[in-house]
């Protein structure tokens, strides 16, 4: 028995100005490489079974602080009077490669527009 | 024998031959494939939260969560109320008709009705391909997929479907009517990281690919990006008994 099991993960992502053009997002989303997920696909075939997900909330809470954190750490850095902005010229196709990469490691990725759904905070 | 009768056929042969969670995924997939259709026709969002709540309790099922009959049931009556609030319009209708069938086949297969979920699964399949005939296709590939997994696998009538089973929703670019109109009012990212990685390097994998969003959205004039929600599943591992 496996101490790594396999994880899904939903992350909804917005806008750290929620008044900003909400056409970035797509914008960010079109950066992701749909086609390419073929690639997992043809590696899922090998898999003998499927076993049940269940919440995972430890390992949720810990995600969700990382994440947040070095979020809020750039945009705190960014804001600063003459703050460096490394960041802000990202490599070409950084986050196309990125997710590509993560696909061909054998991730499943794949991104949503929300258009109609009510986004609310988790309590 | 025309296209549509020789779709059926064959549709009929790959079901026939499909577990019982199976079938219940190949329905849940076609109506999630026709579920825009209703939405664009549901502009007050009467019944959209019944809609995504009925498909969301279908898909929960096939993915080995535990699934209660009763709000099954609850969903399956709230969707069936749109179909007959929808009937005048073709299309809206016949996408109300593959979710209700979606939440149908889940009941029968939660009662080991194999027979019935079949039954119910065909009737999803034909109402999201007279949406439009180029559905046909990418539905025919996913029950092909789908029947391919369960042979090689050796599921059975209870094994739960990974969610990786299915690819790409649309491999060509979606058609016109399933096309992303409006704005987005957020991101939904979801990923599932193969077996064997630990805690820390799936946090680290997830922080990276976050952080590189944000350094796009930023370098393309935005202020970067925050979490609304992030929900993790972890899979149960199966005991090996000797």
């Amino acid at each position: 028995m496996s101490d790594k099991p396999r994880r899904k993960v939903k992350i909804v992502i917005n806008q750290r100005n929620r008044k900003a053009d909400p056409r970035l997002l797509r914008k960010v989303a079109n950066q992701f490489p749909e086609e390419d997920l073929e690639v997992h696909i043809d590696q899922s075939l090998s898999e003998e079974s499927a076993n049940a997900m269940l919440p995972d909330e430890q390992l949720e809470t810990r995600a969700k602080g990382e994440i947040k954190e070095r979020l809020d750490e750039k945009a705190k850095r960014v804001a600063e009077p003459g703050g460096a902005e490394p960041e802000s010229r990202p490599e070409k196709k950084g986050l196309f490669n990125r997710a590509l990469s993560m696909i061909k490691a054998g991730w499943y990725v794949t991104v949503h527009a929300i258009t109609d759904a009510v986004v609310g905070r988790k309590e | 024998m025309d296209e549509v009768e020789k779709f059926e056929q064959e549709i009929e042969r790959i079901v026939d031959k499909l577990p019982t969670t199976a079938r219940v995924a190949l329905a849940v997939r076609c109506a999630k494939r026709v579920i825009p259709v209703f939405k664009s026709w549901d502009t007050e969002k009467k019944f959209v939260r019944d809609v995504d709540s009925a498909i969301n309790t279908a898909e929960a099922h096939t993915f080995g969560s535990t699934v209660s009959l009763s709000s099954a049931t609850a969903f399956a009556a709230s969707v069936k109320a749109a179909g007959v609030a929808s009937v005048q319009v073709s299309a809206a209708n016949a996408a109300a008709y593959a979710v209700s069938g979606a939440i149908d086949a889940a009941i029968c297969s939660i009662g080991f009705q194999h027979g019935a979920t079949a039954t119910f699964t065909v009737s999803v399949v034909n109402a999201a391909a007279s949406i439009d005939a180029a559905n046909a296709r990418y539905i025919l590939r996913d029950a092909e997929q789908l029947l391919r997994l369960a042979k090689e696998g050796g599921w059975s009538d209870r094994t739960p479907v990974p969610v990786t089973a299915f690819g790409p929703m649309w491999p060509d670019g979606p058609p016109a009517w399933a096309r992303f109109k409006g704005v987005p009012k957020a991101l939904e990212l979801e990923l599932v990281c193969p077996e064997g990685m630990s805690d820390d390097e799936f946090v680290s994998r997830l922080s990276d690919l976050v952080g590189e969003m944000d350094d796009y959205h930023r370098s393309i004039g935005g202020e970067g990006l925050d979490i609304d929600t992030l929900e993790i599943e972890s899979e149960v591992m199966a005991e090996v008994t000797s």
